[in-house]
């Protein structure tokens, strides 16, 4: 109880509380995870378990339209999968690879960024080239590549089995250099403080002075990239979901749902595309509002 | 045995095999057990660097470019990394000048004490733990085991500087580098953390080696003094003597240019006219004669040598 006074008073929930489109997109992206985390219980029906569908249920429309119906309060798609089940599925995919790929890219860009500065000379001009290269081919370039490749040798049979994880690996690998390059800027400039002299001068190992007094001290930045970083990479595989390279249309995430309704949309089944891309709006918005106030937040020239 | 034995320690900038320059020239002195050296000079004199290379943490491009430093009597210029790595922190301790910004503001100062206990001590947390208490406690900081759970920014400066001397003795080391330890304090703190320093090292028969600019603190703490001077000594011997009664025409400038030392007619200060030559371009004969108001022919021509005059060491020809 006192835990959660503490936190409630605390000055970053103050601020936070004291802007409203901050606090208003705070309380949308806590209630899209709750959807999301709470998906199986929550969703009326199972969209992964074909043995529910049926196909003379296809291209039904909202409920509150004279040819909807209630057991499917947001239509159904073209296979007579309820779109409203199909979102909060694809919501919880979604927001697991965007937070997936985030802690690969955090793990990655973090300890590449803090051997890069720690250890100038050879090494460190190494990983910083790659991070050059890397950088200098668009993310979804490196993606589409990576899960093309994968797709023709593994056959698409076991690409299906294994997309999840495959997509956090290639989003999260294609998009670290961002944090590598910050955080080698920052512990670049970290390392010449004096507390690192000073921790040097009490004999402790470069090992132990690089993990325990430089890095805390550099990741300050590494939190606000990451909030944007969610927002990109849940954008990442809504795109790469879209062009087909994504989730499997047997567990579709936003994207491929979005890809799904793509090819309705003029044929007058507005509600397959409409409601996975209003879910995906508000979560990139609150993501990315959030993002911005956690960077004017932790700004230390704000005024 | 000495405790500290440097002998003709040059320490210079640049590659060792090509350019480079040399910050100090040939030094040499002594430390024994339970004894308090100051060292004295202008910035720029070579100080703080000696303090640096006796713990072979010479900021690149520095590098000891000769002599020995025997600790112990082992030569700490010969020994690798892993081997300083023992004596840093454990065996010599060191003090830095800004207590603003040696302690890491992101970890508390519990945590600070006990990493250096666990990195030398084969110790347990706990053991550690109330080790870093007894140190706070020594200090004089109230209630330690409170303060062990804050961070640096709760403290003042004058807390952080007795929080830095904490961490400095608690592996009991046997020799302590003060960098001008006082230097970024105000004056009522600076006299309470000098008379602690002097306390605690009396108390724990522990040397010292004060590095500073300030001649007032030294003559309090000290019982010997090396006066330096663009990178060689140009003056050492006990403190009484050398503040009493100095010999070489640059000590006797800085005693000079002291505020109680001010004309008495009209209230200005002494000074030594002129600036300290930079690394790039120091004479060949003796250092200080662009400024010395005794100097003489010979001055310019040769290197004056640091040789027993009255009940001192003097580098001066001009006796």
């Amino acid at each position: 109880m006192r835990a959660i006074h503490l936190f409630w008073n605390s000055a970053f929930i103050k601020a936070l509380r004291s802007d409203t489109v901050a606090s208003l997109s705070a309380v949308i992206l806590l209630f899209l995870i709750f959807l999301a985390l709470f998906a199986p219980l929550l969703s009326p029906h199972t969209p992964y378990d074909l043995s529910t569908i049926d196909i003379l249920d296809s291209n039904m429309p909202p409920a509150w339209d004279a040819k909807g119906s209630v057991h499917f309060l947001l239509g159904t798609d073209n296979q007579g999968r309820d779109v409203l089940s199909s979102v909060l599925y694809g919501l919880r995919l979604s927001v697991i690879i965007g937070l997936g790929a985030v802690v690969v890219q955090v793990v990655l860009g973090v300890t590449l960024g803090l051997i890069a500065g720690y250890k100038e000379g050879m090494i460190g001009a190494l990983i910083m080239r790659i991070a050059d290269i890397e950088l200098s081919f668009s993310t979804y370039i490196i993606a589409i590549f990576s899960g093309a490749i994968i797709q023709a040798s593994c056959g698409i049979e076991y690409y299906n089995t294994i997309a999840m994880p495959l997509l956090i690996g290639i989003i999260g690998i294609s998009e670290w250099p961002q944090y590598a390059r910050t955080v080698r800027a920052k512990v670049l400039s970290e390392k010449k403080k004096e507390y690192v002299e000073a921790a040097r001068v009490i004999g402790l190992r470069p090992l132990h002075i690089m993990w325990k007094h430089i890095l805390p001290n550099s990741l300050s930045p590494v939190l606000v990239i990451c909030t944007v970083q969610v927002a990109n990479a849940v954008m990442s595989e809504a795109a790469l979901s879209f062009l087909g390279l994504g989730m499997p249309p047997t567990q579709p995430s936003l994207g491929s749902l979005i890809k799904d309704g793509f090819h309705y949309f003029f044929s007058g089944s507005w509600w397959i595309i409409t409601f996975p891309s209003l879910a995906l709006i508000l979560l990139i918005v609150s993501i990315n509002s959030l993002g911005d106030f956690v960077r004017d937040y932790l700004n230390p020239r704000k005024i | 045995m000495k405790l500290l034995e440097v002998k003709e320690l040059s320490i210079a900038f640049g590659k060792p095999e090509g350019n480079h320059l040399t910050a100090v020239d040939a030094i040499s002195f002594s430390v024994d057990k339970g004894e308090r050296l100051g060292i004295v000079g202008e910035s720029g004199a070579g100080k703080s660097i000696t303090g640096f290379s006796i713990l072979n943490l010479l900021a690149k491009p520095g590098f000891i470019a000769g002599g020995n430093i025997f600790f112990k009597g082992r030569d700490l210029t010969k020994l690798s990394e892993d081997e300083m790595r023992t004596i840093r922190g454990n065996e010599i301790s060191m003090i830095f000048q800004d207590p603003m910004v040696t302690l890491n503001p992101v970890l508390t100062i519990g945590e600070q004490i006990i990493e250096v206990i666990l990195a030398h001590k084969d110790v347990s947390y706990d053991v550690a733990r109330t080790m870093a208490i007894d140190a706070l406690r020594k200090v004089y900081i109230p209630s330690p085991e409170q303060r062990l759970q804050q961070y640096p920014h709760e403290f003042s400066g004058g807390m952080r500087q007795r929080i830095i001397i904490a961490i400095a003795l608690v592996t009991s080391p046997q020799l302590i580098i003060a960098d001008e330890p006082t230097t970024a304090l105000d004056v009522t703190i600076q006299a309470e953390i000098m008379q602690l320093l002097l306390h605690l090292c009396e108390v724990e028969k522990m040397s010292l080696i004060l590095v500073t600019h300030d001649l007032g603190v030294v003559s309090q703490v000290t019982q010997q003094i090396a006066v330096m001077y663009a990178g060689t000594i140009v003056e050492m011997g006990a403190t009484e003597s050398i503040v009493l009664n100095p010999s070489h025409p640059y000590t006797k400038g800085l005693l000079n240019s002291l505020p109680e030392k001010a004309d008495k007619k009209t209230g200005r200060l002494h000074q030594i006219s002129g600036t300290m030559p930079s690394l790039a371009e120091i004479p060949k004969g003796c250092p200080f004669y662009d400024r010395c108001g005794v100097r003489e022919d010979i001055c310019k021509k040769k290197r004056p040598l640091l040789e027993k005059y009255n009940d001192v060491l003097m580098a001066c020809f001009v006796r």
